[in-house]
């Protein structure tokens, strides 16, 4: 058990600044994961609260405990890596065996705990062999026993799945999960896959450059991302983000307006924003909530143009069907409007294809308008 | 059909070119010396009295050559001994060396990898005199350590190098994992990394030994008398003395590549994997 | 709550264990080699001959120019220069052919690779006087030259006479044959890791595109071979510039000076005509020529090397 604490965090690497002052508070029992692409700074965060990396400034704290400068050994973590990083020498047993050995548990008690966390882990019949004889789901559990025999304060995850096959990881994402329910430790994982750490986390930190990005809940940050970034990285497929520009119809009524579109936008989306006529703005809206309906036809007027439509809906005309790709349960349709494309999700029966003419709706409640310049979100309640 | 056959034929003068001259000097050793002379390739009169000369512990015999041959047992343990010590020296002063090199990076790092391989292109005899003045003057002449010190200083550039390339193919990971698992930095380089680079130092140490073994102008240099002289230095009196039978030579030289050519076999697949990857690695 | 002391290998200590774990080879090197080569410069700079120690002084470059006066030193240095071409030339033909045929799989590989390693367990010393005998009067290689000769001349009509190792030809050249027998195990190992660590889609891909076994050789292996190529004529021509136990045991410089390599000449120089200046002033010439032979190669590694990643 234990409450982790990041004070001001910084890593330069010569020149590099690998992280840029981190200030978090892990909360005890809490599942943490440090999201980002590769080279934001997450492993290196999670190497210094390992003590593995030692800070340039700042502080790494573990309940009332200052432990910026003790060394791994001596703070109360365990450690799962991307390549698992098993003994070879030594045989399965020895490996979950050598962190207790470490630590002077007398040879009986190891293995009572070697044998619990190999059941936990389902191991049992694996702890004569050596990790050359293992398939990499079997590595992988190895190092999960290995690193929860010990009972650490802190569990850290680096990566842990990014070495299996896509079955595999689903199978051992589900274990983790688990393991966290039965296991009573702070877990803090690093991954650059957000589709796990949407299912995994209890919180998410999204990272880029070295900077935290967003601190939330799986659905803060799928809902209210505080950014294009974390927009754009978290959700599959990423989030459509348009830019235009917000202007005032005859009406009255809000919208954001560029080459082939024009979308409206609720007044209260746009309230806090001083003067909103004019600003530069990205719209962001999820695959999911956008509704697709046929198009104009040629015989049709074009009276249906977008001044038309009420406050809280939005078509396009002419947009038109590029790729269409169904995956089974759903069906994803590559639309082009204006200059830029756009992913729809939509049901399997939907039988638009490729060239087809077609109208779209998005959802009000879920749009998303993002600063033009700075990417920051305009309609997050901070 | 046709390019197994031609494999075949390809790796049967292979073999031939990589053993014939060995084959020959091997047989001969075995041979009487009547039979050299009728050029013969298999003793048919197989002997052991060409061996029996190097183990002549009362000194009786009085064949040319045998007052060299007398000498070899005492000379053997001594390269026993300085092959030994070069090799742990290589392997100590090796493995820190290439640990700091390959894992912790340091100002200076490229600069003493230069100073190492600087070091490693300056030939034998360009330094023979001062090395012989040094030992003089600190009075090692005659003595193992002297030649023990300067095979070291050959070899282990080489050491260095190869060990360096070794340790980077061991994954950091493994470290870390031992730090966290409680293993101080020391404890960590003792229980997890030096068994797992094993292999990796058994090459570098037979490749140091055998150096050693066979080395053979510094030895010369340092010493003068049996109590330090080794096998190289005492077999090459047969290039000096033009009388004795050659099958007597082929026997000495076949009691001093023994040891060698056992520890190549024994320790080939180890040799030809650690010394070939790291060194173009 | 226990205080806990900041380690003694963290942070503040960064550069400093490097430093110590290095220290024991540095200082080997330095009192060994670096040492040495310094008061070797400093004594070739002097007239210091042991048949005269009460006339030990200073001047300047007079070793240098006597040595670059003397046909000895340049007989040497063509001695040496072509002993190390062919040798490494030689070197690199034969152990690149042994290491094609052992990355191919054939039952009996394994006993090959076993036997490969013979020549270089034998040192060199040995190696010479074995080659003595081989090539000695009743030598088995002796026969087998007389033979080729005596064929040579039957086929052409010529008359070649062949005097074994009492012509300067062959003692030269055989002195290189044997340097090279020894030397091919060392470079194979080389070649045969460098061979391995081939990608096999690279061949695969060859294939598709309909490319010839040879040019497979030639555009794929080849290429990837670069490096340890260098990396092998770099250690050959050190080698051959300093091969002296070989000539010492197989014809200790003879016939005549027909087998004074450079290595040669410099013992000779210090320790026959006890000449110390001199012969450290040839010292620093073999230094100099080596050195230079490794800076360009490893001019040529960088260039070349880094394209092949």
């Amino acid at each position: 058990m234990a409450r982790v604490r990041l004070k001001n965090l910084t890593k330069h690497f010569g020149d590099v600044v690998a992280v840029d002052d981190v200030t978090l508070d892990i909360a005890d029992r809490e599942f943490l994961t440090l999201l980002g692409p590769s080279g934001c700074g997450k492993t290196t965060l999670l190497n210094m609260i390992a003590g593995l990396e030692s800070p340039t400034a700042g502080e790494v704290w573990f309940d009332d405990r200052n432990v910026t400068a003790v060394p791994p050994e001596r703070r109360d973590i365990a450690m799962v890596f991307q390549t698992y990083a098993l003994y070879p020498h030594m045989s399965v047993f020895d490996n979950v065996a050598f962190g207790l050995k470490m630590r002077g548990v007398p040879a009986e008690d190891r293995k009572r705990l070697v044998l619990e966390a190999s059941k936990t882990m389902e191991i049992e019949h694996l702890l004569d062999r050596k990790p050359r004889a293992l398939s990499g789901g079997q590595r992988q559990r190895v190092a999960l026993a290995r690193a929860i025999v010990r009972d650490p304060g802190v569990f850290l995850l680096d990566e842990p799945l990014s070495n299996l096959d896509a079955q595999l990881r689903v199978v051992m994402r589900t274990e983790l999960k688990r393991l966290h329910g039965e296991l009573e430790m702070t877990f803090v994982y690093v991954t650059h896959d957000q589709a796990e750490s949407l299912i995994l986390s209890d919180r998410i930190v999204v990272m880029k450059d070295g900077q935290i990005q967003q601190i939330g809940t799986p659905e803060s940050i799928y809902d209210s991302p505080a950014n294009t970034f974390v927009a754009g990285f978290v959700g599959s497929p990423p989030i459509n983000l348009l830019n235009g520009t917000l202007e005032q119809s005859a009406g009255g009524a809000w919208r954001v307006v560029a080459e082939g579109y024009a979308c409206g936008v609720a007044a209260s989306m746009i309230e806090r924003m001083e003067p909103p006529e004019g600003q530069e703005v990205f719209l962001g809206v999820r695959a999911e909530d956008i509704e697709v309906g046929a198009g104009p036809t040629s015989d049709r007027s074009t009276s249906e143009a977008p001044d038309s439509v009420s406050d809280h809906s939005w078509s396009v005309a002419r947009a038109s069907v590029v790729v269409r790709e169904p995956m089974g349960s759903d069906l994803y349709l590559t639309v082009a409007v204006g200059g830029s494309n756009v992913k729809v999700r939509t049901r399997p029966d939907v039988r638009f294809d490729r060239g087809d003419s077609v109208n779209l709706f998005f959802d009000p409640e879920k749009l998303h308008l993002f600063d033009g310049e700075s990417g920051t979100s305009l309609t997050l309640d901070i | 059909m046709w390019r197994r056959a031609s494999l075949y034929i390809y790796a049967l003068v292979a073999v031939i070119y990589l053993t014939l001259p060995f084959a020959w000097v091997a047989a001969v050793s075995f041979m009487p010396e009547r039979e050299v002379t009728q050029q013969h390739w298999w003793p048919e009169e197989p002997t052991i009295g060409n061996y029996s000369l190097y183990f002549d512990v009362e000194g009786q015999s009085a064949d040319v050559g045998a007052a060299i041959a007398r000498q070899f047992p005492r000379a053997i343990v001594n390269s026993l001994i300085i092959g030994s010590a070069v090799m742990l020296l290589n392997l100590t002063c090796g493995s820190l060396a290439a640990y700091a090199l390959s894992r912790l990076p340091f100002r200076g790092n490229l600069l003493l990898l230069l100073f190492f391989l600087g070091s490693r292109s300056v030939p034998g005899v360009a330094i023979m005199i001062p090395m012989y003045l040094l030992m003089r003057s600190y009075g090692l002449l005659d003595t193992h350590l002297s030649v023990i010190l300067s095979h070291t200083t050959f070899t282990l550039p080489f050491t260095i190098w190869i060990l360096k390339g070794y340790f980077q193919t061991v994954p950091l990971d493994l470290e870390r994992a031992a730090r966290v698992d409680g293993c101080t930095p020391l404890g960590a380089l003792l229980r997890v990394f030096l068994p797992v680079t094993t292999p990796g130092l058994v090459a570098v140490g037979i490749f140091a030994f055998i150096a050693s073994w066979g080395e053979f102008l510094f030895a010369l240099l340092f010493t003068t008398t049996i109590a330090s002289r080794p096998v190289t230095v005492l077999a090459s009196d047969f290039a000096q003395e033009l009388q004795v039978p050659f099958t007597v030579i082929a026997a000495g030289g076949v009691l001093v590549i023994l040891l060698p050519l056992v520890l190549s076999f024994l320790f080939q697949r180890l040799i030809i994997q650690g010394i070939g990857g790291s060194v173009t690695g | 709550m226990t205080v806990l002391r900041p380690s003694f290998f963290m942070s503040r200590t960064r550069d400093f264990l490097p430093l110590v774990l290095n220290l024991p080879a540095v200082i080997l090197l330095l009192a060994f080699i670096a040492y040495p080569i310094g008061i070797s410069f400093w004594m070739s700079l002097h007239r210091y001959n042991l048949r005269r120690p009460d006339q030990v002084y200073f001047h300047g470059l007079e070793n240098y120019a006597t040595i670059l006066a003397s046909s000895e030193f340049w007989n040497a240095l063509w001695i040496s220069l072509y002993f190390t071409f062919m040798a490494v030339l030689l070197v690199i033909v034969i152990a690149m052919a042994i290491a094609l045929l052992l990355h191919e799989s054939f039952r009996g590989r394994g006993v090959v690779r076993a036997l490969l390693l013979i020549p270089w367990a034998i040192p060199g010393v040995v190696n010479g006087l074995m080659w003595v005998g081989l090539l000695g009067d009743y030598g088995a290689f002796n026969a087998m030259l007389e033979d080729t000769v005596a064929a040579v001349n039957y086929l052409f009509g010529i008359n070649i006479v062949y005097t074994g190792m009492a012509s300067p030809f062959v003692a030269l050249n055989a002195a290189i044959g044997a340097h090279v027998w020894r030397s091919v195990p060392f470079a194979c190992i080389i070649f045969l890791a460098a061979i391995q660590a081939i990608p096999t889609e690279q061949y695969r891909a060859a294939r598709v595109d309909g490319a010839t076994s040879w040019n497979r050789f030639r555009f794929i292996t080849l290429p990837w071979l670069y490096h340890a190529v260098l990396v092998v004529a770099i250690f050959e021509t050190m080698n051959g510039f300093r091969a002296f136990d070989l000539i010492y045991a197989l014809t200790g410089g003879g016939p005549g000076d027909a087998t004074h390599v450079i290595a040669w000449q410099t013992y000779k120089e210090a320790f026959a005509r006890l000449d110390f200046g001199g012969a450290n002033a040839y010292s620093y010439l073999i230094t100099l020529i080596t050195m230079t032979l490794a800076i360009i190669y490893i001019r040529l590694l960088y260039r070349r090397g880094l394209v092949q990643g």
